[in-house]
C-alpha cells in the first residue's frame, strides 16, 4: 500500500508513520510531503492509494490541496490528521471530499478505526 | 452578544495530560497543578505560541522547562539517547503547541483559524496578567505552563 503523509512538522510525520506501522498494515510504502504543494506533486508522481494530511501547513494548506486535487479530477482517498477537530472543519473536510478527519492526539486504535473504511 | 466561555485551568490540565499520555505512554504518571516552588522559572525554557483568530482572538502559549521539553521531544522522535538537534526540539515543541492550541480552538466559537506555531528558546515571558487562563502544571520533576491570552493582552 502506497501512502503520502503530509505535515510541515517532521516529528508529526514520524509519529503518523510509526502509528501506521502499529496498525498492522503491511507492505507500506510511505512518501513524505512537508506542505500542500509538495503533497500534490507527490500524488501525481507516485499515484498513492491514500493521502494522510495535516490541515494547517505553509504555502498550501491540506484543505486547499484536497480541493485542488478534486478540481483536477484526482480522486485519491484523502484523510486529515489534524489538531483541530471541530464540527465545522469536519463538515468542510467532508464537503471537499475527505474520507475522515482524525484529530491529534491519536492512538493506533483510532487510526485503525479511521482507516477501516478505506483499507 | 453572548460571552465566550474559555476553557478552565482544569480543562487545560486534562487536555495537556491527554497529550502527554499519548506521547510518553507508560512513562507518564500524573500531571498536577504546580505548587508555588514547582513553577516554571528555568532560564533554559522552550516555548511556542499559536494565534487563534475568530470570535475569540488571542494567543495560546506553551512553555516547558528544558528537561521536560527534551523528554517529550525524544519520545516523539523515538530517540531515547544521543544528541537531539535544536531544530528537532523546536519542531517537537511547536507541534505540541499546535496540538494544544488546535484542541482549545475546537472548544471556541467558530469560524476561527489557527496560525502556524512560533517557537522560542530562552527566558520566559512575563507572567500572564489577569484576567486570562493560565495553567501551571508539573509532572515528575518537570514543569509546563499553558496560557490563553486575549488579543489586546498579547505582548502585555
Amino acid at each position: 500500500m502506497r501512502l503520502v503523509v503530509a505535515d510541515d512538522s517532521a516529528v508529526m510525520r514520524k509519529i503518523v508513520i510509526r502509528t501506521l506501522r502499529q496498525t498492522g498494515l503491511r507492505n507500506l510504502e510511505i512518501i513524505e510531503a512537508s506542505d500542500g504543494l509538495e503533497l500534490i506533486d507527490q500524488v501525481y508522481a507516485h499515484q498513492p492509494d491514500l493521502v494522510l494530511s495535516d490541515w494547517n501547513m505553509p504555502n498550501l494548506t491540506g484543505i486547499e490541496a484536497l480541493q485542488r486535487l478534486r478540481e483536477q479530477g484526482e480522486n485519491v482517498p484523502f484523510g486529515f490528521v489534524t489538531s483541530e477537530g471541530s464540527e465545522l472543519m469536519r463538515e468542510k473536510a467532508t464537503a471537499a471530499g475527505a474520507c475522515f478527519l482524525l484529530s491529534k492526539p491519536f492512538s493506533a486504535e483510532t487510526m485503525e478505526d479511521a482507516l477501516s473504511a478505506i483499507v | 452578544m453572548t460571552a465566550i466561555v474559555l476553557p478552565t485551568s482544569e480543562d487545560v490540565r486534562q487536555l495537556v495530560a491527554e497529550v502527554w499520555a499519548s506521547i510518553l505512554g507508560e512513562d507518564f504518571h500524573e500531571l498536577a497543578p504546580a505548587e508555588a516552588d514547582q513553577r516554571l522559572a528555568e532560564p533554559d525554557a522552550v516555548g511556542s505560541a499559536v494565534v487563534i483568530s475568530g470570535p475569540w482572538t488571542g494567543r495560546i502559549t506553551l512553555d516547558l522547562c528544558g528537561r521536560g521539553a527534551d523528554q517529550l521531544a525524544r519520545a516523539m522522535f523515538g530517540q531515547p539517547t544521543g544528541e537531539l538537534p535544536a531544530g528537532d526540539l523546536a519542531d517537537a515543541v511547536g507541534e505540541l503547541g499546535n496540538i494544544i492550541a488546535g484542541n482549545i480552538k475546537s472548544s471556541l466559537p467558530e469560524p476561527s483559524s489557527l496560525s502556524l506555531p512560533e517557537v522560542r528558546f530562552g527566558p520566559l515571558p512575563q507572567t500572564l496578567p489577569a484576567p486570562g487562563v493560565s495553567s501551571e502544571l508539573a509532572w515528575d520533576d518537570h514543569q509546563v505552563r499553558v496560557c490563553l491570552i486575549e488579543s489586546e493582552r498579547v505582548g502585555a
